[in-house]
C-alpha cells in the first residue's frame, strides 16, 4: 500500500496530542492525501482507555486507514505522534517502509524544574530500529525547542520550523459579540489532572474568585483532585467532568477564559488556550505563554487577574477588539488549511489532483487477527452469552475463537463459532493447583497455535492458569470482562487485575446499590453501559413469538426462570409460584430450564397449563410473556428490564452469587418490577402473584423500563477490542525480556 | 514433556526436582488414580448412551476413573451419566475453520497434553481411532485473501 501519510500514535491519549493529530488527519483527508494510521500502545497510560473517538470518527469516516502491523506500507512521510510511544523498541516487525520521518514533540524534554521527561537518545535510537531513516524532530513549540539539548542525538535532526497545533475553525464557531455577563462567567478546560492548576490555593482564588455576586467560575475538567488540592471549593464554582465533546458550546458560554496551571507544569503548548482563543474569547494567561500567544491573550500576575477583567468590563470596544485578535491570531497561525502548506514547504509533499479518487484506491482489506474470548463455567450461561454478545458485534476480520469451561460451549459451535472446552477441577474432581498446571498448558497450546491479538477473559475468577498462560506472550493483548456486584469474598480476585492489559465493567442498572469490592476500583477500568446479547428490539414480536411457542389466544403468560437452584434451592418458590399463577383463570407457566441445568432428575408439569421448555436465549421470546418471575443474574434481569417485562425477582440468595437482592431492591423502589425474598416473603406468594398480574400495575412497570436509557455495551467492547488487536506495543521493553 | 512448565523452569533457572517438566498429572496430590481413557471421535450420538453404560458396567473398578473422549459438542448424555468428558473439535469443524490454525500440530498436541494430564492405563476406542482422527486433520492452517474491509 502506497501512503503520502502514515500516522504513527497512542490513540488512547485523551488530550490534546490526539486532538492535534485529529486535525492533521482531517486537514490532509481534505486535501486528498492518501493516509493511514498505526495505533501504537505506549508506556505512558496504563489505564484501560478507548480510542480517542475524534480519531476512531475518522477511521470509521474513512478519512484514514486503520493500518495493521502486518500490512506492507510504502509511505513518503511517517509522523510519529508524542515522544513517549517510542520509549521503548516496536515489540514486534512491521510492514513500514519510508524514507522520511519526524518525530513530533508534543512535550518539553525537561520540565520546569529541570527533571528530564523522556529520554532523547533513545527515542531517536528506537526510532531508527523501527523506520530505519533520519529521525526529523518536530517541536509544538519555542518551550519544546528551548528545551532540547545543544548537540542532538546521532541520526536525528531538528525541523526548521515548530510543528504548531492547528484547528480547525469551521469546529470552533466565534461566541456571540456582546458584552460580558452579570455576574462575569470565567471558565476553563482542560484533562482532569493536578498539574494543570495552579500550586497555590491563594492563586486558584486570585484567579477564579469565589464571590459569587460578581464572578461565575465554571470549569470543564474538574474532579475530586480539586479538593484534595485546594480544600472545600467556592460554592460559585460549576464543576463539569472531563468531556471530548460539546467543548465549543462550552466556551461559547463564557466571557473570560483564564488559565493557570502548576509551578512544576511546563506546558509544551497550551492547545485548550487556541480552543478558547479559536472562540473569540478574551483569555488571560501567565507571562511565560506571551511566546506562543502573542497579542492574542492578555498576560497577568494572579493577583492582576481581576483588574484585568475589570478594564474589560468597563470598555466594551475593548473587549470586542481583543475577542477579534484572538480569533484572527488562529486563523493566521494555527487554522488547519495550513497543514498541506507545511508539508510541501518543509518535504515538498503536494496535494494530489483528484483527492477522491486517490483517497478510494487506498482501502485495502486488513489481515485477519484472532480474538480467543475464554470464559469460566459459571452456573448459568452469563459469560458465554456475553461473550457471544460481543463477538457478534465485532468487525470482519477479527475471527472469535472460544475456549470454555461452560458446558453449553455448543451455543458458541451452532452458531457457527471456532470453540473449545477447557475441563474445570469441580469437573474433574481434581485439586486446584494440580489442574492450574494443567490448564496453563492447554491455554498455552491453543495461544500459540491460534496465535490470537487479543485475549478476552470472561469470569469473575481469574485461575493462577490462566495467569501463567498469559504471562509466557507479553504482546497477547489481554483483557478481564468482568461484572459488578461483586460479595465480599470475591475480593481476592481483585488483585488479579494486574495479571491483563484491561479490566472491563459491564454496566449495572442498579449501579447505586453496587458497594461491592469492584466499585473501589471503578477508576482503574472500562466502565461499558450493560451487555445484551439480543437487543430489545431484535426480539420475536408478541405474534411470532406466540405461535412459535404455540400459545392459545387469550391465555396470560408467565415465563418462571428461577436457575438451576444447585446453590439455592428455589423448590418451594417455584411450587408456590406455579400454584398462585395456576389457580387463575387463562393462565399459562412457562417454565424455562437452562440447557446446562445440573438436575436431570425428570419432572413432569404440574397440569396442562404448566409448560416446561428450553429456550436459549429466551428473551428471544420474551414478547410473548405477559409476566416473569425470575431469579435475577446480570443478564436476565438486565432483559427484562430493558426489554419491559413485568418481572417479580427473587433473587438467589447463595453467598456464591453476586449480590441479585440488591438488582431486585433497584427494581422495585423504582418501580420497575417487585421483589419477593424466598425465605422472607414466600407465604405472602398469592398476593405476589396478584400484584404482577394486574393490568393497571403491568402496565406501570412496562412503561417505566420503557423509559430506561441505554446503549449496549457490547458494542463498546466490540470496539475495544478492534482497537487493540491491531496495536503494536512499546509499552513493555522487549530488550529486557528473557 | 510439557512446554509451558519447561519454558517456566527455564526462565526461572528452577531446580525441577521431582516436579519435572513432564509432571502435569491432574490428580497427582491424589491418591493413586488409574484412569482409562474412553475415545468416542465421529460415534453416531444416539449410540454414545449404550457405550457409556457398557463402559461404566464393565470398565470402571474401584480405583478407575473413565475419561471420555468426545468431537460430540453436546456434552448432556455425558453430564447425565456424571462422567469426565474432554472434547476435541470434530472433522467437520476443523475444515471449518482450517484457516485458524494448523490442526494437526494443535490436536497432536493436544492429545499429548491429554495423556500426560490423565496418565490412562489404557486408551480404548468406539468409532474412529485417534490416529485416524489426528492423521484426518488439516495439515497447515491456510490464511485465505484476506477479509474484506468494513463498508
Amino acid at each position: 500500500m502506497r501512503l503520502d501519510i502514515l500516522f504513527v500514535a497512542d490513540v488512547r491519549f485523551e488530550g490534546g496530542t490526539s486532538t492535534a493529530l485529529a486535525v492533521e488527519i482531517r486537514a490532509a483527508a481534505r486535501a486528498g492525501f492518501k493516509t493511514g494510521l498505526l495505533a501504537v500502545k505506549g508506556p505512558l497510560l496504563r489505564n484501560p482507555y478507548p480510542m480517542h473517538p475524534d480519531l476512531r470518527a475518522l477511521i470509521d469516516g474513512g478519512a484514514t486507514e486503520r493500518i495493521d502491523p502486518d500490512t506492507k506500507v510504502d509511505a513518503d512521510l511517517v509522523l510519529v505522534h508524542h515522544p513517549a510511544i517510542m520509549s521503548n523498541r516496536f515489540t514486534r516487525r512491521t510492514g513500514i517502509r519510508t524514507e522520511r520521518m519526524v518525530m513530533v514533540l508534543h512535550h518539553p524534554m525537561v520540565d520546569r524544574r529541570g527533571k528530564l521527561q523522556y529520554d532523547l537518545a533513545r527515542i531517536v535510537s528506537n526510532c531508527r530500529w523501527a523506520f530505519g531513516v533520519k529521525v526529523w524532530l518536530a517541536t509544538v513549540s519555542a518551550v519544546v525547542r528551548d528545551a532540547l539539548p545543544r548537540h542532538l542525538p546521532a541520526g536525528a535532526e531538528l525541523l526548521p520550523e515548530n510543528w504548531t497545533n492547528l484547528i480547525d475553525l469551521d469546529d470552533w464557531p466565534r461566541r456571540p459579540d456582546g458584552p460580558p455577563h452579570n455576574p462575569v462567567i470565567i471558565g476553563r478546560h482542560a484533562r482532569p489532572d493536578k498539574l494543570k492548576w495552579p500550586s497555590r490555593p491563594a492563586d486558584a482564588l486570585r484567579i477564579y474568585p469565589a464571590d459569587a455576586a460578581r464572578y461565575s467560575i465554571r470549569i470543564l475538567g474538574g474532579g475530586p483532585f480539586l479538593r484534595e488540592l485546594y480544600g472545600p471549593l467556592p460554592a460559585n464554582w460549576e464543576i463539569l467532568p472531563f468531556a471530548w465533546t460539546g467543548i465549543a458550546g462550552f466556551l461559547q458560554g463564557l466571557d473570560f477564559y483564564v488559565y493557570y496551571h502548576s509551578d512544576s507544569w511546563s506546558e509544551a503548548f497550551g492547545r485548550t488556550i487556541l480552543e478558547a482563543l479559536a472562540v473569540g474569547l478574551v483569555t488571560i494567561l501567565p507571562a511565560h505563554f506571551q511566546p506562543l500567544f502573542g497579542d492574542a491573550a492578555v498576560y497577568a500576575a494572579p493577583r492582576d487577574v481581576e483588574g484585568v477583567i475589570g478594564k474589560f468590563i468597563t470598555d466594551a470596544d475593548a473587549y470586542a477588539r481583543q475577542s477579534a485578535l484572538a480569533r484572527e491570531f488562529v486563523a493566521r497561525h494555527h487554522s488547519a488549511e495550513l497543514f498541506p502548506q507545511r508539508l510541501e514547504r518543509l518535504f515538498n509533499i503536494s496535494k494530489p489532483r483528484d483527492a477522491a479518487a486517490v483517497r478510494a484506491s487506498t482501502i485495502q482489506p486488513l489481515p485477519i487477527r484472532q480474538v480467543l474470548f475464554a470464559s469460566s463455567n459459571g452456573i448459568g450461561m452469563g459469560h458465554l452469552a456475553q461473550q457471544l454478545a460481543v463477538a457478534q458485534r465485532l468487525p470482519r476480520g477479527l475471527k472469535p475463537v472460544f475456549a470454555t469451561m461452560s458446558y453449553a460451549m455448543k451455543i458458541a459451535a451452532e452458531e457457527g463459532y471456532h470453540a473449545h472446552f477447557l475441563t474445570h477441577h469441580r469437573g474433574i474432581d481434581a485439586a486446584p493447583e494440580d489442574w492450574n498446571d494443567v490448564l496453563a498448558e492447554e491455554l498455552f497450546d491453543l495461544i500459540s497455535h491460534l496465535r490470537p491479538a487479543v485475549f478476552a477473559y470472561d469470569a469473575t475468577a481469574v485461575f493462577d492458569g490462566v495467569v501463567a498462560a498469559l504471562a509466557m506472550d507479553p504482546n497477547l493483548f489481554s483483557i478481564w470482562v468482568r461484572r459488578p456486584m461483586w460479595r465480599e469474598s470475591h475480593r481476592p480476585f481483585l488483585e488479579m487485575a494486574d495479571a491483563f492489559d484491561a479490566v472491563i465493567e459491564p454496566g449495572e442498572l442498579a449501579d447505586e446499590f453496587d458497594h461491592g469490592p469492584t466499585s473501589e476500583v471503578r477508576d482503574k477500568v472500562l466502565l461499558v453501559p450493560p451487555v445484551l446479547l439480543l437487543e430489545p428490539n431484535q426480539r420475536l414480536d408478541r405474534a411470532a413469538a406466540r405461535n412459535f411457542l404455540e400459545i392459545p389466544d387469550g391465555m396470560t403468560v408467565v415465563a418462571l426462570q428461577l436457575g438451576s437452584g444447585s446453590n439455592f434451592d428455589m423448590r418451594g418458590v417455584r411450587n408456590g409460584v406455579l400454584k398462585a399463577v395456576l389457580d387463575r383463570p387463562d393462565t399459562l407457566v412457562l417454565d424455562i430450564r437452562s440447557p446446562i441445568r445440573a438436575d436431570f432428575e425428570s419432572d413432569e408439569p404440574v397440569g396442562p397449563r404448566h409448560r416446561i421448555v428450553e429456550l436459549f436465549p429466551s428473551f428471544n421470546y420474551s414478547r410473548a410473556f405477559d409476566a416473569a418471575v425470575v431469579a435475577p443474574g446480570y443478564n436476565t434481569f438486565h432483559e427484562n428490564i430493558l426489554g419491559a417485562v413485568p418481572t417479580l425477582f427473587v433473587p438467589n440468595e447463595s453467598d456464591e452469587m453476586d449480590l441479585q437482592l440488591n438488582r431486585a431492591r433497584w427494581a422495585e423502589l423504582g418501580g420497575f418490577g417487585l421483589l419477593m425474598r424466598r425465605d422472607h416473603d414466600l407465604p405472602h406468594v398469592d398476593r405476589f402473584i396478584e400484584q404482577l398480574l394486574d393490568p393497571t400495575e403491568r402496565e406501570g412497570m412496562a412503561a417505566r423500563c420503557e423509559a430506561v436509557p441505554w446503549t449496549n455495551g457490547a458494542d463498546v467492547i466490540a470496539n475495544y477490542i478492534e482497537d487493540h488487536a491491531r496495536m503494536v506495543r512499546t509499552d513493555w521493553d522487549i530488550t529486557k525480556d528473557s | 514433556m510439557r512446554k509451558l512448565k519447561e519454558l517456566f523452569l527455564r526462565k526461572d533457572k528452577q531446580d525441577p526436582g521431582d516436579e519435572g517438566p513432564g509432571n502435569i498429572y491432574v490428580y497427582k496430590s491424589k491418591e493413586e488414580i488409574s484412569t482409562i481413557i474412553v475415545t468416542t471421535l465421529g460415534v453416531d450420538p444416539d449410540l454414545l448412551e449404550e457405550i457409556i453404560v457398557t463402559t461404566k458396567r464393565k470398565l470402571s473398578g474401584k480405583s478407575d476413573r473413565l475419561i471420555y473422549l468426545t468431537d460430540n459438542s453436546d456434552f448432556t448424555i455425558f453430564r447425565r451419566h456424571g462422567v469426565i468428558f474432554e472434547y476435541l473439535p470434530p472433522l467437520v469443524e476443523q475444515r471449518l475453520h482450517a484457516a485458524d490454525m494448523p490442526w494437526q500440530a494443535y490436536l497432536r498436541e493436544h492429545w499429548g497434553l491429554l495423556l500426560a494430564k490423565w496418565r490412562p492405563r489404557r486408551v480404548l476406542a468406539y468409532g474412529t481411532t485417534i490416529d485416524s482422527f489426528l492423521a484426518a486433520a488439516p495439515t497447515a492452517s491456510v490464511r485465505n485473501a484476506p477479509d474484506m474491509p468494513r463498508s
